[in-house]
């Protein structure tokens, strides 16, 4: 069990502000305000970017996964990676938190910036990168024991809290989530007993009590039924309020439902970023259009 | 607007592995180096020991038929000789046997009696050894001299090509009634190993051969069997491996004499009979380190056997699909 | 002469005639083992077995030396080889996927599983009972634990691997770190495997007799103490049963089944009391 103290963020970084550097040997790091590009032009004062890609490239071994993409993510909205099987949205999700280092031949090369920090530097330390980046992943995984215990999981990594203050966590977090009605009388059964949008939503809880500041999720709805599926959509319209939320989804109509800004990528390249309305109605680019109106999938 | 500094987002920290992580890491490595140095312990204790007899004896301890403490004359010949043939034996009952009962387990049998056959037979293969020899002794051995051998005997001897097998006194010990025992010992064994993976095949698989109009018969030869080849020869090796070695079954019913005859109704010996009887008795250095000498062959032969099974498994199996 | 059809479907038939008649002979044997094997021993179950030690032929007796002594000796080699054996099949699941080295433990590993018994035996002779002089229940652990490795590496292997890899990238997209994450997640997930591969380690040696042959020999008398040659159950009743003496016969019969049974009930045990717990089987 750790006792560190989560540092505080900065707040957002306005145009011509510069960053202190830090002492450490970290790659170039330029100012988040220089030369924006993509969907924040034109939207710069009201919207400060939480995460940068910076030509990032990544590699399954030999496999070019993702080609030099760049593009940026707001804060506190909801932004979609759309686009076919294959095209490396998962993947560009997974280096946010590096998750993919549990794999050996996956290699990423570039910058990813959050909060102006490079945090693809070996430097960082991966736990607390963790901490501040949370993941719900595809296929609801309940840990193997209580729902009390599975929410306390990761707070316990971090922060050593009494028994009254650990249970207002895990209240917190189910309210949250949108689940605390559902499970307050049986909070010492096993999470594995629920159903499996429950458990999709307590995955969700479990993520937000380590009180992340960026939710990634991959496809969070895609193994569940319509009406789970809906509840998910509803509890992320009220979590951007308080994250950045960041979802791959192969479902077009939940992107252009649920986000604010979208992404298509297509084997390995970003093709288009915007507004999810612009790139819904108005799509600068021909492959994006023959996407969204089905000419492909 | 005044620039504070902003305390970063993320802790700087060396990115070497936590202590914790890279204790965990050691031990679970060290265990697994214990696993590899057995093995290495155990053939280096066994050349070791068997040393002054292979020096003694040299290759052609191997082919020598002698066995004499007295005069500490020792060879190896007879007791290969009967490991290798009451394995055979046992191996030629026992495949068909198992085979027969993984079949109807998995395509003959209703669904109320899968259960209840599978565990029993999983049982079988739970009883100890030891169980199955005195058994053989005590209750097979004279049922099968008074009733069976001499029918056998007097029908089969006079055959041209095949009589010399069933020649001999009855006396229900033997060489055959060794096989016979080892056979429904490792049975067992090849039948879970063979029904678990003959239940891993898709049911998508099955179903297209039998949309197409296949028997059961040739589903399961066809399409089964190719499927689960790489299982199946290992669930053989397994069996194979546990009738090399056998001891206790082994011993109460072989006859433990040091002779060698064609007639599968004489006595034998196999090397674990031969161990396990004369280990304890050997009252010269030569004697015990000619004993060690046949461990080690044992040791030797088991070894080219399993291994030449995992060749075999690497040769014809699909890359493994690990997470990339 | 017959048609295609014909001839294919007399094939299947007898072919499945062929499968029932094996699993009926086979259930044959398994029902006449049994049988005899309580008929035999039944009669001489008395609670002397359990009271009286194993008396030199002629007089009566019991086993209790014998049975105190196995239950000394499967406890011993299951301490030593157990969490050795776990935490080997850990590296072998956790660290060592797709690399050459745990390939080869795994081969090795293979081996150790299939190899005689009594090779244990003549391997610990050598190492112990030679270098220390006598004979000793230490040996005997020795040997046992040297059985229970490879079986316990193979279980818990094979029952981490089927824990999904997305439990593992929660807990460490969390920040937990590795060992947290295999030590308070994988190994609960994986628990009721685990535990039955102990328990069917702990059958298979309760039963085994040739390793012990020449480690920890046997004892007539009542003897707890592990330095020296100590009596078990599969080696009397081998001794018993190999000589020409009556009572000596009938001890053998009840131990022999009081063997079996523990060791029936045990894997009873562990394969359904634990089958419970396994999530998806």
């Amino acid at each position: 069990m750790r006792e560190t103290e989560i540092p505080a963020l900065r707040p957002p970084m306005v145009a011509d502000e510069q960053p202190p550097v830090p002492t450490h040997a970290a790659p170039l790091l330029t100012p988040v305000g220089e030369g924006k590009a993509g969907p924040l032009r034109g939207v710069e004062s009201a919207l400060a970017s939480k995460v940068v890609v910076r030509n990032l490239n990544f590699y399954y071994g030999k496999q070019h996964s993702l080609k030099s993409i760049s593009l940026e993510i707001p804060e506190k909205r909801v932004t979609a990676f759309i686009g076919p099987s294959g095209c490396g949205k998962s993947t560009l999700l997974r280096t946010f938190n590096r998750i993919y280092e549990l794999y050996p031949k996956h290699t990423a090369i570039g910058e990813v910036l959050i909060d102006g920090m490079n945090v693809l530097n070996k430097d960082y330390d991966l736990n607390m990168l963790r901490s501040k980046v949370g993941m719900v992943f595809q296929k609801p995984t309940p840990f193997p024991m209580s729902i009390y215990d599975n929410i306390t999981f990761g707070v316990r990594l971090y922060h050593k809290l009494s028994r009254r203050q650990m249970d207002e966590r895990v209240e917190k977090a189910l309210r949250r989530a949108a689940l605390w009605d559902e499970v307050k009388d049986k909070l010492n059964q096993d999470g594995t007993q629920l159903s499996g949008g429950q458990q999709q939503r307590l995955c969700i809880a479990r993520a937000i009590a380590v009180q992340p500041e960026v939710l990634l999720l991959d496809e969070p709805a895609s193994a569940l039924d319509p009406i789970s599926t809906l509840k998910i959509e509803e509890l992320i319209n009220e979590l951007k309020v308080d994250y950045t939320i960041v979802i791959v989804t192969h479902n077009m109509q939940q992107a252009a439902r649920v986000s604010d800004f979208t992404a298509f990528l297509y084997v390995g390249n970003l093709i288009e970023m915007g507004p999810t309305k612009t790139i819904f109605t108005n799509p600068k680019e021909k492959q994006t259009e023959d996407y969204i109106t089905g000419r492909y999938g | 607007m005044t620039l504070a500094i902003k305390p970063p987002l993320l802790d700087i920290r060396p990115s070497r592995t936590p202590l914790p992580d890279r204790l965990f890491r050691a031990c679970t490595a060290f265990a697994a180096l214990l696993v590899f140095g057995s093995v290495i312990a155990i053939l280096v204790a066994l050349w070791m020991g068997a040393w002054p007899a292979l020096h003694k004896f040299g290759i052609g301890f191997l082919g020598s038929t002698a066995w004499n403490p007295v005069t500490s004359e020792f060879g190896a010949f007879v007791a290969i000789y009967g490991t290798l043939v009451s394995t055979l034996v046992a191996m030629l009952i026992a495949v068909p046997l198992s085979f027969g009962i993984a079949l109807f387990i998995t395509e003959l049998a209703p669904r109320w009696l899968k259960r209840p056959v599978g565990t029993a037979i999983e049982l079988l293969a739970a009883i100890p050894s030891i169980i199955y020899g005195m058994w053989g002794l005590f209750i097979f051995a004279p049922l099968f001299a008074d009733h069976v051998q001499p029918w056998v005997t007097d029908h089969l001897a006079g055959v041209p090509l095949l009589g010399f097998l069933f020649d001999g006194p009855s006396m229900g010990i033997g060489m055959f009634t060794a096989g016979l025992i080892l056979a429904i010992m490792i049975t067992p064994f090849i039948t879970a190993v063979t029904r678990d993976v003959f239940e891993l095949v898709p049911p998508v698989l099955k179903e297209s051969a039998y949309g197409l109009g296949a028997t059961t018969t040739e589903v399961v030869l066809k399409v089964v069997l190719p499927y689960t080849k790489i299982g199946v020869i290992g669930g053989l090796m397994l069996g194979l491996g546990r009738a090399l070695g056998e001891t206790m079954a082994v011993t109460f019913v072989i006859g433990n004499a040091y002779h060698l005859s064609s007639s599968l109704f004489m006595p034998g010996t196999t090397i674990s009979a031969t161990l396990a009887n004369e280990f304890t008795e050997a009252v010269t250095p030569i004697y015990t380190s000619s004993l060690i000498a046949l461990g080690l062959i044992l040791f030797v032969i088991t070894f080219v056997v399993l291994a030449l099974a995992q060749l075999l498994i690497l040769r014809t199996a699909q890359p493994r699909l690990h997470r990339t | 002469m017959m048609t295609l059809y014909q001839r294919r479907r007399l094939y299947n038939a007898t072919l499945l005639s062929l499968a029932t008649l094996a699993t009926v002979f086979g259930l044959f044997w398994l029902a006449w083992l049994l049988i005899t094997l309580v008929g035999q021993g039944i009669g001489w179950i008395t609670p002397t077995i359990f009271t009286q030690i194993t008396p030199p032929p002629g007089s009566a007796g019991g086993l209790s030396n014998a049975i105190v002594g196995s239950i000394m000796l499967t406890l011993g080699g299951i301490t030593i080889g157990a969490p050795i054996g776990i935490l080997a099949g850990t590296y072998l699941a956790e660290f060592g996927r797709g690399r050459v080295i745990a390939a080869i433990v795994r081969f090795i590993n293979s081996i150790l599983l299939s190899a005689p018994s009594i090779i244990m035996g003549v391997f610990v002779y050598e190492l112990v009972v030679l270098t220390t002089g006598h004979f000793s229940g230490w040996a005997g652990i020795l040997a046992l634990a040297l059985i229970v490795l490879p079986v316990v590496v193979r279980t818990t292997e094979d029952m981490l691997r089927l824990v999904p890899d997305a439990m593992r990238e929660a807990a460490a997209a969390l920040g937990a770190p590795k060992w947290k994450v295999v030590m308070s997640v994988v190994y609960r997930a994986a628990r009721a495997g685990i535990m039955t591969g102990v328990l069917l380690a702990i059958a298979r040696i309760s039963g085994e007799t040739a390793p012990l042959l020449f480690t920890a020999l046997n004892n007539q008398f009542w003897n707890t103490n592990l330095g020296k040659p100590i009596a078990n159950l599969p080696v009397v009743i081998f001794q018993f049963a190999m000589s020409p003496y009556e009572d000596w016969h009938h001890l053998a019969w009840a131990g022999a089944l009081f063997i079996t049974f523990s060791i029936l009930l045990l894997n009873i045990f562990a394969r359904f009391a634990l089958r419970e717990r396994l999530p998806g089987l």
